[in-house]
């Protein structure tokens, strides 16, 4: 059926949306508190390790820094010691500034050549590790920086300059304290510095170097570089740096940016002052950060793992959450379709545990009312709806057990009617007893009457029982006024139509014994008794248009009725003879 | 069934070219060439200190790398064959030293890199264009000898201050000790030295200079750098000891063999830099790049014990400057 297929449908999608809703829910709030967490600790790792390694490199840099500084310190000191020359008595200082030169040729193996310059500006010893000594050239220094800003200044660094287009050398001067006013020039090798620069162990591929304060690169592990004067006053790292330096001194750290071979490094620097030196430590940002990304790595395999965690355990939870839900729906479904009998089983322990318990109450109860409609409905066919519901609402043992009670009966029946019926067609007799069982089906329920039994045209009624009612003797009388005149309306239709049919009815009160009389399956309601005798040979007795009634019932009703005693009559099946009462009339109706 | 077929004639190629891998494992290890100019015991000194450089930076004998190594016992005119026999094996690298042979090989090879070690004066000879920029495949590091040459006359005669007539021997099938011998004249005309010009370039030929240094009896001997006087430098020491000749020699060997002084730089740690010039290369630099590098530190070795059989007295100005003093 087409019905059954969307539902079914509408069932499947319904029951998936939840599931999946929750599914999506829970795995969602895990993996975004998963990923917050994981980013936020990823970058606050980042910031960490960035500053971390900044300040090992710094240091790295620092003591670069200070080593050339010493190295440069220690040559100055050791030019020192042979400006003491004019203070020593000495035959020949000349010689003895010789003397003084070859020793610290001797003590400084960075100096390759050193000379002396007077006063004047004229050269008076040269001395040198590799050409032949010159005493006395006489060469002319005046316009020499070398001599003139050392004579100002006191003390003088030349820019860095090639020899042989293979090393890098500086001029270092210095003036005589005292009286001689001269000049000591010493010409340095800067391998030194390389060497040192090259020691400095920076990672896998970080590496240190030296730039000068013009930006020309000065020592490098790769010696190329330095002797192809690279040039870094334009590069970014070089500037950043000078400006640090001049802004922060030694609090400068360092940042990121393009190192000499143009990818992206840590670099961090420090000053060689008074020369103006920088030296720079850089490593590439790939293999300083290294440690950082395998831990971003392990940190998103993490999350991954998390979140495929965090998925299979929303899709159990949700299935947790969603199969009792699901077991209501089908449970509702169930007792919708008419099964009242079944129970929804869920065992949580929680409210959708409560909710099932409920769902079973009420389908109980539903089944209750159902069993409920049924029997009003069964009853419906004994007693009139007020009286069936009655019956329903209180309890049912009572009237299936026999008892005594003091009830009003009455009998009545069609005159003629058997005659009638067997000589008629069928179906006119089963219309004129329609049309019969109409009118006195109306009254019955009117008053409250219980039906006892009918058969043919003979009907049994009885009041007070189990309807208690007060004055059941004059209902009954009442009614029976009533039908007689709706049974002669229709007895004067019927003779119309060349019918000849009499109605009498015969009106009893007494106790007498009711209950259950039938077979298990069908079974009538109602009383046996003398009463019931009574009422019924009355009845048998009256005449068509007669209502008979005994003398109980005439002394329950003497205010309401006018009767008329017909003598007495021995009837079957009593012993005595009994008063035969007609009623004439009610006296309301009567004026 | 197209599939089935390449899918076995792979499965066969494969099976096929097995044998072969084993043996090309063998062949990765990159050769290194070494054309000796002495032999191996009287250069040993010179080929540890390479050992270890090579050690130093990781290279093991065998595992890693294969040094093949020609001697051509004091005889240059062996080179070529020498040369040819590096080249056959197929070597990543040549390493050398001296300018005779340094000239060997880069006549016979323009693409094969090749590290000099201890050449006198490369850009002077042709070897190189400069020091900063090599060029063609042929890099390393310069010993100056030329240079200091003239220094190191002026040390002799700072120790016999009234010299006037030194004997120098040098090769002369060598470019650079034709440079040196000039550049030696040169510094005596400054110095007011008269040279004895010994050219030779074998074991007779100094068995000549010796003949002629009998008969002119210099003041001193002076052997200019070439692995030839290195080869020979017991007899040439013995000689010059015998004959009461000092000399201040570039090779500090001289001295340990009973020269009087050497001053020059160290031959020994050049020879250990050149594991690093081999191992850029077999990491794939260019030689091309790679700038030659000079020495920076300079050593004066004296022998007291020939000091004093000398009946020299060597002065302060000279001590001072000792780097060594060998007894």
């Amino acid at each position: 059926m087409v019905g059954d297929e969307t539902d079914t449908a509408r069932n499947t999608t319904s029951k998936s949306r939840l599931f999946r809703k929750y599914s999506v829910l829970i795995s969602t709030l895990v993996s975004v508190v998963l990923i917050t967490a994981g980013t936020v600790e990823t970058y606050f790792s980042y910031q960490e390790t960035k500053l971390a390694l900044l300040q090992i490199q710094r240091e790295k840099a620092i003591a670069a820094a200070a080593a050339i500084d010493r190295f440069v310190k220690e040559i100055e000191s050791q030019m020192g010691w042979t400006m003491h020359t004019p203070y020593l008595r000495v035959a020949s200082p000349l010689k003895q500034r010789r003397i003084d030169f070859l020793r610290l040729l001797r003590q400084a193996p960075q100096i390759t050549e050193i000379a002396y310059i007077d006063v004047h500006g004229r050269e008076q010893m040269h001395v040198s590790r590799l050409s032949l000594d010159v005493v006395e050239s006489g060469k002319d220094y005046r316009d020499d920086p070398k001599f003139q800003k050392t004579l100002s200044e006191g003390r003088y660094f030349s820019p860095v300059y090639f020899r042989h287009d293979s090393e890098p050398y500086l001029s270092l001067s210095l003036r005589d304290r005292g009286r001689e006013v001269g000049v000591t020039v010493a010409e340095v090798n800067l391998k030194f510095v390389w060497d040192l620069i090259s020691q400095i162990n920076v990672g896998r591929s970080g590496r240190a170097f030296v730039v000068d304060s013009s930006g020309l690169l000065i020592a490098h592990p790769d010696i190329s570089l330095v002797l192809g004067k690279t040039d870094l006053s334009e590069a970014r790292q070089f500037t950043t740096a000078r400006a640090a330096v001049r802004s922060q001194g030694r609090m400068a750290l360092g940042s990121i940016t393009e190192g000499m071979d143009g990818r992206e490094v840590l670099s961090s620097h420090a000053a060689i002052l008074p020369l103006g030196w920088l030296v720079f430590v850089e490593s590439p940002l790939v293999e300083a950060f290294a440690p950082l990304y395998d831990t971003l790595i392990r940190t998103a395999m993490v999350i991954a793992g998390g979140i495929v965690l965090s998925v299979l355990a929303s899709l159990l939870l949700a299935r947790r959450i969603v199969r009792p839900i699901q077991a209501l729906r089908e449970g509702a479904g169930r007792i919708g379709a008419g099964a009242l009998d079944q129970r929804i089983e869920i065992k949580t322990g929680d409210e959708l545990e409560a909710l099932a318990d409920e769902f079973n109450e009420m389908t109980a109860k539903l089944r209750q009312s159902y069993d409920n409609v049924e029997r009003v409905s069964a009853l419906k066919r004994y007693f009139s709806p007020q009286l069936a519901e009655l019956i329903v609402s209180s309890d049912e043992g009572g009237l299936t057990e026999s008892h005594r009670s003091e009830i009003t009966v009455l009998f009545c029946d069609l005159r003629k009617f058997t005659e009638f019926s067997s000589i008629a067609e069928p179906e006119e007799a089963m219309r004129v007893l329609e049309q019969y069982y109409v009118a006195l089906g109306r009254q019955l329920r009117e008053f409250e009457a219980t039906i006892g039994h009918f058969a043919g045209d003979g009907l049994m009624a009885f009041f007070n029982d189990p309807l208690p009612c007060p004055d059941h003797a004059a209902q009954a009388v009442k009614m029976a006024v009533v039908m007689r005149e709706d049974v002669d309306q229709l007895l004067e239709g019927w003779s119309k139509r060349g019918l000849d049919l009499g109605f009498g009815i015969g009106i009893a009160t007494g106790y007498a014994t009711l209950g259950h009389i039938g077979t298990e399956d069908q079974f009538h309601y109602t009383a046996i008794g003398s009463v019931v005798n009574l009422a019924s040979r009355l009845c048998d007795e009256a005449k068509s248009g007669e209502i008979l009634i005994s003398e109980t019932v005439h002394a329950e009703t003497e205010n309401l009725v006018r009767v008329e005693l017909e003598g007495e009559r021995l009837l079957k099946g009593l012993p005595k003879a009994v008063p035969i009462l007609k009623m004439v009339g009610l006296q309301q109706i009567d004026g | 069934m197209t599939k089935r077929k390449l899918l076995m004639f792979l499965c066969g190629a494969v099976l096929l070219a097995l044998p072969m891998f084993p043996a090309a494992a063998a062949d990765d290890i990159p050769r290194i060439g070494f054309l000796g100019n002495s032999t191996a015991e009287l250069e040993a000194h010179l080929i540890g200190p390479f050992q270890e450089g090579l050690r130093d930076l990781g290279y093991v004998e065998g595992q890693n790398i294969h040094i093949e190594y020609q001697w051509a016992q004091g005889d240059y005119s062996q080179f070529p064959d020498l040369i040819r026999e590096l080249l056959a094996r197929k070597v990543a690298v040549i390493v050398t030293a001296g300018t005779p042979a340094t000239l060997a090989v880069k006549k016979a090879t323009k693409t094969v890199p090749l590290v000099m070690v201890a050449v006198g004066n490369p850009v002077g000879n042709g070897i190189v264009p400069s020091l900063k920029q090599p060029g063609g495949n042929i890099t390393g590091l310069t010993s100056i000898s030329t240079e200091m040459d003239g220094k190191r006359l002026e040390l002799l005669k700072e120790i016999v201050p009234n010299i006037t007539h030194v004997a120098v021997l040098w090769n002369s099938k060598s470019p650079l000790q034709v440079l040196a011998e000039k550049k030696v004249q040169e510094a005596a005309g400054v110095l007011g030295i008269e040279v004895l010009s010994l050219g030779v370039n074998t074991k007779e030929g100094i068995d000549e200079a010796f003949n002629l240094m009998k008969d002119s009896r210099p003041e001193a001997l002076l052997v200019l750098a070439d692995r030839l006087f290195l080869h020979h430098r017991v007899e040439i020491m013995k000689f010059a000891a015998q004959n009461r000749l000092p000399g201040v020699h570039a090779y500090r060997e001289l001295v340990e063999t009973g020269g009087l002084m050497s001053y020059g730089p160290d031959y020994a740690d050049m020879h250990r830099r050149a594991a690093y010039f081999v191992d850029r290369i077999l990491k794939g630099a260019d030689p091309a790049g790679l700038p030659v590098e000079r020495p920076a530190r300079f050593h004066l070795v004296i022998n007291m014990t020939a000091a004093q059989e000398l009946g020299l007295t060597i002065p302060e100005t000279v001590l001072l400057r000792a780097t060594e003093i060998i007894e």
